[in-house]
């Protein structure tokens, strides 16, 4: 299966609304079905989803799964969905935005088993819309630290890299805890 | 005074944050020529189950 995406897409970051929620759905299994993925299999990673449609997050509501989604311009159906959770941990440690996970649509996931280069563009593009709009969102929930997880050791190699060339630049302090990598700012 | 005062902070800070997703979005993109796109790209994939 061969798509046409638009290279460098401005993606859009967002909290996933319940319009966003049954588009990205519906499209995403239809997505699967045509990739030969198991259509539940989609439908229970995202299920998560609906919990926090049902009784929506404040901006200081702690340790509770956050659902945002980034997405192409004026489009309702995800690119990707990200897991995220705000914690309070005293005066001194301040606020945490983290950020668990990000999954990528069915239809991207495909496009990257196939090797197509326009597809790897776009999985990059999605995280790092992903990982610029939880930066930015973290003074929407007052946090002064984000954290981004890595899943595994590979995505977990590319944070380390990511911590020293940002470790370089001005305004940042950056360090690495287990899985995660921490980002705050020095200028707040 | 005061407003002018509050309304000059803010924008400074706007611009401050602004700066900062700009060095965010350069350090990603270098970290992402160092590490390669296509294998950040598969590290982001999950497994999938086939039908």
């Amino acid at each position: 299966m061969s798509k046409t995406y638009p290279k460098k897409e401005r993606m859009e970051f967002r909290l996933i609304t319940q319009d966003d929620f049954s588009a990205t759905l519906d499209k995403w299994k239809e997505e699967a079905v045509e990739a030969d993925i198991f259509p539940n299999e989609v439908e229970n990673k995202i299920a998560w989803i609906a919990q926090t449609l049902d009784a929506p997050a404040k901006k200081h509501d702690f340790n509770k799964l956050l659902a945002y989604g980034v997405f192409r311009p004026g489009s309702n159906i995800a690119a990707g969905i990200c897991e995220l959770v705000l914690s309070d941990k005293g005066a001194k440690a301040g606020k945490w935005l983290k950020m668990l996970k990000v999954t990528l649509a069915p239809e991207i996931v495909t496009s990257l088993e196939n090797e197509d280069v326009q597809g790897t563009h776009v999985a990059i593009e999605v995280y790092k819309a992903a990982v610029l709009g939880a930066f930015t969102e973290r003074l929407n929930h007052d946090a002064d630290t984000l954290k981004l997880y890595g899943r595994t050791d590979e995505h977990l190699r590319f944070l380390v890299i990511l911590m020293a060339t940002l470790d370089e630049r001005d305004g940042f302090t950056v360090k690495k805890e287990g899985r995660w990598i921490v980002i705050k700012t020095t200028t707040n | 005074m005061q407003t002018t005062q509050n309304s000059t902070l803010y924008i400074a800070r706007l611009q401050r944050e602004a700066a900062l997703v700009r060095e965010l979005s350069a350090a990603f993109d270098q970290a992402v020529a160092e590490f390669g796109e296509q294998r950040l790209a598969h590290s982001l994939a999950e497994e999938k189950v086939e039908a």
